[in-house]
């Protein structure tokens, strides 16, 4: 079944009258058609007032209800108790140990540069020589595959001709290096006083040169010069043969072909560039590895990450794209170990390049016995930094000069779980205070109290033994500025906590749970419930692995920490006297009456009371500053329960308040906000103790004979 | 058209003399409005305080208050029609025929309720404490409809037959009937005792047609050779389907009201507060929107009359009975008379039933060879004698003969 359309009843929805919803159901079935009538007036456009005299509100209220929202437990015999059960103190790994952060910060100039071994060959024929040589060079080009008598030379023309590197560098400054080269003469004839040099073809400096007293026909000289101080190597060279003599085949006939050559190979190696315009090899350009130390008392061996972040921030100068390796070998997730891989994009020409980039390490289990898995090693994980370029097969300018600047670092690392031995320590916590929820709505008055205990609960999901030291206690009540002390006899004694056990395959602690008794037979515990304390003060000491040898086989877990709990309970077997409660709530008179259409009134509230005790009720209505408004009721007593002989409720008591409310105190509650309930509550028959059961109630209702305005 | 021929029996006398016996081709353009209102047991000045004032004030309640009986009702009618009416030639043998067509607007109200059930929506409850208020009876119906219709005629020098058939455009429709109904509202207000069984319809909510229908209407009419005539007939039977929009909810209900309960007294919420209407309403019916079909509220009609055809003096009389299907309504018995001064006549007309008792009504009316005009008052006790009379009502009439 739906709901009606909202607009499904316009008559019956101008009658709102809350509280009393079935006049408007009434107002409607005997008025609704008049409204509808072509030629009659509207129905709502009508007001008057009918006497309208109905209930309100009820509500029956039991112990439960007047003690606040403090837990109320009943026995089989429906004695109510109030428990409660409250954390007292916590322990754990964040207690022990700091978020780890660190940054590693490294500025890299590049150390070597490889260019590895450039070798150039370039060879001149004996036609392109003869060219050169006048009349003895068109005789030798003549008698081409002719054996003739070549004649003595007495002095050549000079020769010049490119060497061409352009295609392995452009140019390159050398700290240190060698170039090596060979000339080797495939002529017919042996050269002698062959003075040659090598010329950067730009700079026109010479790089090498010399006179070469003979080169015999088939044979081969090399001359080598060391490039170092900077020496500047270009990409495009001139060979430079200057002259040379050659005392002929001596009158014996050779055969003439003027393919024999004249080779120049030109080998430059063991480079150590400065910087160069070159296609650069494969090569790194930094390997580093470092080591961190937790700092930790513990000797921990491992470690799962909880929260924590791996991050790298990388700059460079280096015209070449770069790549970033950071790893943390010794973590590993699923068998893959940490490892946090950028590209560093080229630097633009005298320019700069960067990247930012973080991963997640929730989850890695990292070893710590460090970089060599010492067993005495604990603590200990260390991280490995790598940089390096692959050949592209690009011309790129690469200096010595250039730099990457690295940031890498962890940050805010938590393990969930740690293992190892947790050491030997002893935490002290002098005047520890904690809030107590039992008394909080309790204004005043006092009570007398049968009986109370307290069930203190400890519970230790640490791999270590523990002693736990509690001295003394104190309640406090800060309205009433009294404090009473506890005395136990269990009061500085070491209370042993046996160590859990590690549920590994679940990742969870089986924690042990020690439990110890304060009640009537060895503590005052009632004294200090008697002064309705709101504080609790004390003294603890924690012991972890008291007296005994280091033990790796710990472990502690971050969301399991060491737990104390008070579990109170204090059966409702009392007396009490002026025993003030005060309670407030939200109130708006337009939820009750939307309209506006109360118009004045009489509010009765009847009260049947089931409870073995006297209330002096006052009910106050506040405006939105929290002032005073109206006084609803003002000292009016509700009689207790008549008792039987036992002092058990025989039967309820009824008192009846009448509130009268005229037109001008509605308008006023109209502003009222909030209601205060101030209850003053004596048990009867005070001293005697009388038990509260779960069946005690009393039924208050409200009602009221209220003109009510329809429209 | 039968239905106003009844209700406005002068008029239609005239106007079947303009037409009767008609040779050649007849044609007449038609418009009637009519209005009335009135209550079985409330007196008309109550009535129109109580409708008509700002207010409420006390002695007007007192007023309604003294007149309500066990059972009381109200009730209230507007009825409007253009047509056209065209009676063919006559032949020599067989039948004359004819056909009228046209438009129709009714909106009708009928309600009755129980003394109780007035008392408390004029009072409160106050005055019931420690009693049972009995609200059987109570239901109400309000139905409002265009209807497009064209009816089919004959007649012999002794018989005439009209039958018509309607297609019906739904306005408004809403049908409230309580089977069981009372509240107990116990000493102190402490708590209501609710009981009630009722159904109630509703058309949807939006727009001005909200369902389709179709009717029938039918009259068969004798005539004497002394002048006698007898008629009878029934008009709007029909059905309404009114949209998916619609609404039909269903109480029965037995439950003891004590106040909305506060679980703790000290934890007094708005939401709870604000729940309770809620709440309450679906203790207290189920309501599902769907559509449904329901009856159109029949007339039934018979009438006796005897025509003087005497151009001056006594020109007839009569009696009728009439009955719309309606909550509070019961059928309305008629007598009347005329008097023809020339052209002129002069109607009385006492009833009792319909909306209200006995009434005293009069009509005046005017022909000519191509108009003719009534205008008539029903009800007059009420205007007349407001702490007697339960209600009033008036009619017009209008109609031109094009041929």
């Amino acid at each position: 079944m739906k709901r009606p359309h909202p607009r499904a009843f316009y008559v019956y929805s101008e009658l709102p009258a809350p509280g009393v919803p079935f006049f408007r159901l009434l107002f409607a079935a005997v008025f609704i058609g008049l409204s509808q009538s072509a030629c009659s007036p509207e129905l709502s456009e009508k007001s008057w007032n009918v006497d309208v005299l109905a209930p309100i509100a009820w509500t029956s209220l039991e112990v439960r209800d007047i003690v606040g929202d403090t837990l109320v437990e009943a026995n089989s015999d429906g004695l109510l108790s109030l428990v409660r059960r409250q954390k007292v103190f916590e322990y754990g790994m964040d207690d022990l140990l700091e978020p780890y952060s660190s940054t590693f910060q490294n500025t890299s100039k590049l150390q070597t540069l490889d260019l590895g071994t450039r070798k150039v060959t370039q060879q001149l024929s004996l036609g392109q020589i003869a060219a050169t040589q006048g009349a003895l060079g068109n005789f030798i080009i003549i008698n081409h595959g002719n054996s003739v008598p070549i004649p003595p030379i007495a002095s050549s023309g000079a020769i010049s001709y490119p060497v061409q590197a352009n295609n392995l560098f452009t140019s390159m400054t050398l700290l240190d290096g060698w170039m090596v080269l060979s000339i080797r003469n495939r002529l017919p004839i042996d050269l002698v006083n062959f003075d040659y040099s090598l010329v950067n073809s730009a700079a026109g400096n010479t790089v090498i040169g010399s006179v070469v007293a003979s080169i015999p026909a088939n044979g081969t000289v090399k001359d080598s010069v060391r490039l170092n101080n900077y020496a500047v190597l270009e990409g495009s060279m001139i060979a430079n043969i200057n002259s040379f003599s050659s005392p002929g085949t001596g009158g014996a006939g050779v055969l003439i072909d003027t393919t024999d050559f004249l080779r120049f190979e030109v080998l430059i190696r063991d480079l150590e560039p400065y910087e160069a315009t070159a296609i650069f090899p494969a090569q790194e350009l930094l390997d580093y590895t470092e080591e961190s130390l937790l700092p930790t008392d513990f000797k921990l061996v491992s470690m799962v990450i909880d929260t924590g972040v791996l991050y790298m921030e990388a700059i460079t100068t280096v015209e070449e794209q770069v790549y970033l390796d950071y790893e943390i070998p010794s973590a590993t997730l699923g068998g893959q170990t940490l490892l946090l891989a950028e590209t560093l994009p080229p630097a633009p020409p005298n320019g700069v390049n960067s990247i930012i980039s973080t991963r997640n390490i929730e989850g890695y289990t990292v070893d710590l016995h460090g970089i060599n898995e010492d067993p005495n090693v604990f603590n200990t994980f260390y991280a490995h930094l790598r940089a390096r370029i692959d050949s592209t097969g690009n011309m790129v300018f690469i200096s010595l000069e250039d730099s990457i600047f690295l940031i890498t670092g962890i940050e805010g690392m938590m393990p969930s779980k740690v293992n190892g031995w947790l050491g030997s320590d002893t935490t002290v916590s002098d005047n520890e205070s904690i809030d107590l929820f039992l008394f909080e709505d309790l204004l005043g008055g006092s009570f007398d109290l049968e009986a109370a205990r307290i069930d203190l609960e400890v519970i230790n999901p640490m791999g270590a033994d523990m002693e736990f030291v509690m001295s003394d206690v104190r309640a406090r009540n800060t309205r009433t500025q009294t404090t009473q002390a506890l005395q136990w006899t269990n009061l500085g004694q070491a209370l042993e906590l046996p160590g859990a056990t590690d549920l590994a395959s679940l990742n969870q602690s089986q924690a042990t749970e020690s439990h110890f008794d304060i009640d009537e037979t060895n503590s005052n515990l009632d004294e200090l419930f008697e002064i309705q304390p709101n504080r609790l003060l004390y003294d603890l000491e924690i012991r972890t692995n008291p007296g005994l040898p280091p033990d790796y086989s710990g472990f502690l877990y971050r969301d399991q920490p060491i737990e104390v709990w008070l579990n109170l309970e204090v059966p409702l077997h009392l007396s009490f006297e002026h025993l003030l409660l005060s309670d407030s709530s939200a109130f708006n008179f337009s939820d009750i009456d939307p309209e506006a259409r109360v118009e004045s009134g009489i509010f009765s509230m009847i009260c049947d009371n089931g409870l073995p005790f006297e209330a002096n009720m006052e009910i106050i209505a506040l405006d939105s500053l929290n002032q005073p408004l109206d006084t609803l009721v003002n000292g009016g007593i509700v009689a207790p329960a008549e008792l039987d002989s036992d002092d058990l409720v025989s039967q309820s008591v009824r008192t009846v308040f009448e509130f009268a409310a005229d037109s001008e105190r509605i308008d006023g509650l109209r502003k009222a906000r909030k209601l205060v309930f101030n209850g003053d509550y004596t048990t009867a028959n005070v001293p005697d103790r009388l038990k509260l059961f779960d069946h005690y109630a009393t039924e208050i209702r409200l009602t009221g004979e209220f003109q009510f305005r329809v429209n | 058209m039968f239905g106003l021929v009844v209700a406005n029996t002068a008029l239609a006398q005239q106007a079947d003399s303009l037409e009767a016996g008609a040779k050649t081709l007849n044609q007449t353009l038609i418009f009637e409005i009519s209005q009335i209102e009135g209550s079985l047991s409330i007196s008309y000045g109550a009535m129109r305080d109580f409708l008509y004032s700002e207010g409420l004030d006390e002695s007007v309640k007192q007023d309604l208050s003294d007149h309500l009986k066990s059972q009381n009702n109200y009730g209230n009618a507007f009825e409007a029609r253009i047509a056209f009416k065209q009676w063919n030639p006559k032949r020599k043998l067989g039948a004359q025929r004819g056909f009228e067509f046209g438009l129709e607007n009714k909106q009708l109200f009928g309600a009755r309720f129980s003394e109780d059930a007035a008392r408390l929506a004029l009072y409160g409850n106050a005055g019931f404490e420690g009693q049972t208020a009995d609200f059987d009876p109570m239901d109400y119906e309000l139905t409002s409809w265009y209807q497009f219709y064209y009816e089919q005629m004959y007649r012999t020098e002794t018989w005439q037959y009209q039958m018509g058939l309607g297609f019906v455009l739904g306005n408004e429709f809403e049908r409230f009937e309580l089977d069981r109904g009372s509240l107990y509202t116990a000493e102190n207000g402490e708590y209501l005792d609710v009981d009630a069984q009722y159904e109630l319809l509703k058309a949807g909510e939006t727009g001005l047609i909200k369902g389709l229908g179709a009717s029938l209407r039918a009259s068969v009419e004798h005539t004497s050779i002394k002048g006698w005539k007898t008629r009878f007939g029934f008009r709007d039977l029909g059905w309404v389907h009114w949209n998916s929009l619609s609404t039909t909810i269903l109480a029965d209900s037995s439950f003891r009201y004590e106040g909305e309960e506060f679980p703790n007294i000290f934890d007094l919420r708005d939401s709870l507060l604000l729940g309770t209407d809620d709440r309450l309403d679906q203790a207290f019916f189920t309501s599902e929107e769907s559509s449904f079909g329901a009856w159109l509220p029949v007339e039934i009609s018979a009438g006796i009359e005897r025509q003087l055809n005497a151009k001056r003096g006594l020109g007839g009389y009569g009696l009728s009975v009439t009955y719309r299907a309606l909550p509070g309504v019961i059928p309305k018995t008629s007598a009347f008379a005329r008097w023809n001064v020339n052209r002129w006549y002069f109607a009385p007309e006492l009833s009792y039933g319909g909306f209200t008792t006995a009434g005293l009504g009069v009509a005046i009316g005017h022909r000519s060879n191509d108009w003719e005009w009534q205008l008539k008052a029903r009800d007059l006790q009420g205007p007349l004698a407001p702490g007697w009379g339960g209600g009033f009502g008036v009619d017009l009439g209008l109609r031109y003969r094009i041929y």
